[in-house]
C-alpha cells in the first residue's frame, strides 16, 4: 500500500495537469423565457392572447468574433442554428453547441457577429460544399433559388387567431445580401486557463414577432419569401430581421 | 485421462456434424466451399457520371465505385435469385421505364401480397443523406439493401439460403471475387451484395431532362413550361397572374428534393396520434413527426405514378388539384401547403413544368437495364 501512495499522487499530478482550456458557444431558445418546444403542441401565448405554435426556428450566424481592443478573433465562420430538436423538456435543456478549435484566452471587451450569411459565402450554392457543411446539401432547404441566397433566419408555425381550434401556418423567411446584418455586444468576457468557457447566447422568439411596439400581423401576411422587389415584402423581411437580431441577447 | 479425451473427440465430432446444422438451411443448399485465388482481383475504380450543376457524389470509404462491383449489383438487382421462389428481384418493383418505381398503387411482393406503402423511384440516390423509405428508417443504401431479401411482403427470401445458392452458383463466386477480392466462395456474404447492389445504385443518375437542358442553356422552355416554372419556384413578379406555388421549398435544388420529411396533407388526422401511416414519426418516436414523409424527386414524375406514399393519386392532375385545394387538414401539415386556388390555366402550366422533369436518358439508360 505505501508503494502505491507516490504512484497515486503521480497519477493525480498528471490528471489535475491535464484540465484543457476549452471554448464552447451555446445556444438556447425560449419564448418569452419558457423552452421554446418545437413538438407542434405547445401553445405559446401570441401578443394578442391567442395561442401559437412554432415548428420551425432556425437561423445562419457567421463571423463570430471576440474583440479586444483592436484585435479581433474570428472563432467561426459560418454555423447553422437549427432548434429542431427541441422536442421536449430534456432536448430543449441541451444547447446548440459549436465547440471552438482556436482561440486565445485572455480578457476581451466585446463580442461580434453577423445574422445570415456573408456576400461572398452567399455567393455559392450547396454543390460547393461537402453534404455536412453548414451551407451543404444536407441544407439545400435553407438555400432559396429565387433569392439566389442562402436562408438567413426562418420561422414558421401556426396561430388560431379566431380561437376555434383550427391553426392558419405562417413561414417567415429571410435572406439575400441585402438584410446581411451585424451585431455587437459590448461586455467583458474572460477566457480562462484550464477552464471549459462557455458564451452562452439566449434567443427569444417571441421577440422575433415584434420590435416592442409593432407586432407582425401573422393572419394578413402569415409569410415573408415572396419577391424582394415588392416593397412590402421587404418591409416584412426588415423588419424581421431586425427583431430577430435583437431577440439575441447574451446570458 | 485418455478415455476422456476419446469421449471429448467423439463428443466433439457429435457436436460438430449436429450442433452446428442450421436450422433453416434447405438440406439440399449447404454452402460450399472452394478457393477463388486464381482469379485475379483487380478493381477498377468507376466514376459515375455527374452532371454540371449536381452535388459532388459522396460514397462510403469502404464502399468505393468499383466496375466490377457495379456490375455484380446490377446483376444482383435484376436477378429472380433474390427471391424465395425465384420470381422476383429488386426490378420487379423498381423498373427503370417507370423511373425504377413500379406503377403500382402499393407495391405487390412474391406471395401477391400487397404492402402498405408505394414503391419508390431509385433515381439520384448517391446525392441523399438522409435517410432512405418514405419513413427514413435506413441510414444507408448498404443497410437498405438488406431488407427486401427478407421482407415478408417483398422477396419473402432468407439470406442464409440466398447466400447458400450464390456459393454453388457458376459466375457469382467470381464476380464477388473481383469485386471485392474474397479468397473463397464461402466468403461470400450478405453485407458484401448489400454493398454491391448499392454501388449499382449509386450509379443510377437522372440529370438529362428538359429541364436541365433549360438551365444548361441548351433549350427553351414553352411559354406554358415557363409560367409553370416560375410559379413552381415562386419567382415569377406577376403574384395575381402567376401565383407562388411554394413547391420549390420541398421540392427545390437539382435534385427536385431537399430529402427531407414534412407533412404535405397527405392524410386526414384529427389528432397527432391519428395517422393512419405515422411515417417519420413511427420511427422517430417523437409525436410532432407523425405525418410526415420523405420529400420524393420529382424527376421523372410523369413515370412514376401513382403518387404519394400509400399511392392515393393516380395521375399528376390529381396532385395539383391536392396542392391546390391545400391537401388534407392535420395538426402539422406544413405551414407552406395551403390552399393555392389555381385556375385551370394555371394548373396546365404547372403540370407543363412538371413534365419537363422527365429524363427518357436515365429512363432508357443501357447501363441501368436488365443484364440477363
Ligand atoms: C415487392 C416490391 C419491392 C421489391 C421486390 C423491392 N422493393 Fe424497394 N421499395 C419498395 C417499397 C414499397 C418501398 C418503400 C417502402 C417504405 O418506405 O416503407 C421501397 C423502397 C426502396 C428504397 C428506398 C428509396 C428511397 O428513396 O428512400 C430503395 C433504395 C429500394 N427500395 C431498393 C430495393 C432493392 C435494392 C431491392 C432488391 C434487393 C428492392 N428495393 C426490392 C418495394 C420493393
Ligand atoms: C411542405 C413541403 C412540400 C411542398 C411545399 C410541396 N410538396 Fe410535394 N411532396 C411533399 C411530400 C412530403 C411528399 C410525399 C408525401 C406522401 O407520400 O405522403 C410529396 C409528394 C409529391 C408528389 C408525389 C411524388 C411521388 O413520387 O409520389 C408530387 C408529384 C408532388 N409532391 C408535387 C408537388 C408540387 C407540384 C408542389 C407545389 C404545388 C409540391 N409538391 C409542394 C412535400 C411538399
Amino acid at each position: 500500500m505505501r508503494q502505491l501512495l507516490p504512484l497515486l499522487l503521480l497519477f493525480l499530478l498528471f490528471t489535475s495537469c491535464k484540465k484543457e482550456t476549452t471554448l464552447e458557444l451555446n445556444f438556447m431558445a425560449n419564448y418569452d423565457g419558457a423552452d421554446l418546444l418545437l413538438d407542434e403542441v405547445t401553445d405559446y401565448n401570441y401578443y394578442d392572447g391567442t395561442p401559437l405554435k412554432i415548428s420551425t426556428f432556425r437561423f445562419y450566424i457567421s463571423n463570430i468574433t471576440l474583440v479586444k481592443g483592436t484585435e479581433e478573433t474570428v472563432l467561426v465562420d459560418v454555423a447553422d442554428i437549427d432548434f429542431v430538436e427541441n422536442r421536449d423538456a430534456a432536448s430543449a435543456a441541451i444547447p446548440q453547441k459549436i465547440v471552438i478549435e482556436n482561440f486565445e484566452t485572455g480578457s476581451y471587451d466585446k463580442i461580434k457577429f453577423d445574422i445570415g450569411v456573408s456576400e461572398s459565402l452567399n455567393a455559392t450554392t450547396p454543390i460547393d460544399y461537402t453534404s455536412t457543411h453548414p451551407l451543404g446539401l444536407n441544407n439545400s432547404g435553407e438555400y432559396w433559388e429565387s433569392w439566389v441566397s442562402y436562408v438567413f433566419t426562418k420561422i414558421e408555425g401556426r396561430q388560431d387567431q379566431d380561437e376555434d381550434g383550427t391553426y392558419n401556418g405562417f413561414a417567415y423567411h429571410v435572406g439575400g445580401d441585402q438584410f446581411f446584418t451585424t451585431k455587437e455586444i459590448t461586455r467583458s468576457i474572460e477566457i480562462k486557463e484550464k477552464k471549459n468557457n462557455v458564451i452562452q447566447f439566449n434567443i427569444d422568439a417571441k421577440k422575433v414577432f415584434s420590435d416592442g411596439t409593432d407586432q407582425m400581423d401573422i393572419v394578413n401576411e402569415p409569410s415573408s419569401h415572396s419577391d424582394l422587389n415588392v416593397p412590402s415584402q421587404v418591409t416584412t423581411a426588415t423588419k424581421i430581421m431586425n427583431n430577430f437580431v435583437n431577440a439575441i441577447t447574451l446570458n | 485421462m485418455k478415455l476422456n479425451f476419446s469421449l471429448f473427440c467423439l463428443l466433439s465430432i457429435f457436436v460438430l456434424i449436429f450442433g452446428c446444422r442450421p436450422e433453416n438451411v434447405d438440406p439440399a443448399c449447404l454452402p460450399v466451399s472452394g478457393s477463388l485465388t486464381n482469379i485475379p482481383y483487380l478493381p477498377v475504380p468507376a466514376s459515375a457520371a455527374v452532371p454540371v450543376g449536381f452535388p459532388q457524389m459522396e460514397v462510403p470509404p469502404d464502399n468505393p465505385l468499383t466496375i466490377q462491383g457495379v456490375e455484380l449489383g446490377r446483376k444482383l438487382f435484376y436477378d429472380p435469385i433474390l427471391s424465395a421462389d425465384s420470381t422476383q428481384s429488386c426490378f420487379s418493383c423498381h423498373q427503370q421505364s417507370f423511373g425504377f418505381a413500379d406503377g403500382l398503387g402499393v407495391s405487390d411482393g412474391i406471395d401477391g401480397i400487397s404492402g402498405k406503402r408505394s414503391s419508390m423511384p431509385l433515381i439520384n440516390l448517391a446525392f441523399n443523406h438522409q435517410g432512405f423509405f418514405w419513413d427514413g428508417r435506413s441510414a444507408s443504401l448498404e443497410e437498405q439493401a438488406l431488407l427486401p431479401v427478407e421482407d415478408s411482403v417483398e422477396l419473402h427470401n432468407d439470406w442464409d439460403d440466398l447466400i447458400c445458392k450464390l456459393t454453388q452458383h457458376d459466375t457469382y463466386p467470381r464476380l464477388f471475387r473481383e469485386a471485392f477480392g474474397i479468397e473463397d466462395k464461402i466468403d461470400i456474404t450478405k453485407e458484401l451484395a448489400a454493398k454491391a447492389i448499392a454501388q449499382f445504385e449509386r450509379t443510377i443518375i437522372s440529370g438529362n431532362s428538359k429541364y436541365d437542358k433549360f438551365l444548361r442553356g441548351e433549350v427553351f422552355l414553352s411559354d406554358e413550361e415557363l409560367n409553370g416554372h416560375d410559379m413552381f419556384f415562386d419567382l415569377a413578379m406577376n403574384k395575381v397572374r402567376f401565383p407562388d406555388s411554394e413547391c420549390a421549398h420541398c421540392h427545390g435544388s437539382r435534385l427536385l428534393t431537399i430529402n427531407e420529411f414534412r407533412n404535405n396533407g397527405s392524410q386526414e388526422a384529427a389528432t397527432l396520434a391519428d395517422f393512419e401511416d405515422a411515417g417519420l414519426g413511427g420511427i422517430t418516436g417523437n409525436l410532432g413527426d407523425n405525418g410526415k414523409f420523405r420529400i420524393p424527386t420529382l424527376r421523372n414524375i410523369e413515370m412514376s405514378g401513382p403518387y404519394m406514399h400509400d399511392g392515393q393519386f393516380e395521375t399528376l392532375e390529381e396532385v395539383i388539384e391536392h396542392y391546390s385545394s391545400g391537401g388534407l387538414s392535420s395538426p402539422n401539415t406544413d405551414p407552406l401547403i395551403y390552399p393555392l386556388n389555381l385556375d385551370a390555366v394555371q394548373k396546365a402550366e404547372l403540370l407543363a413544368f412538371l413534365k419537363t422533369l422527365t429524363d427518357t436518358t436515365s429512363l432508357n439508360s443501357p447501363a441501368y437495364s436488365n443484364p440477363f
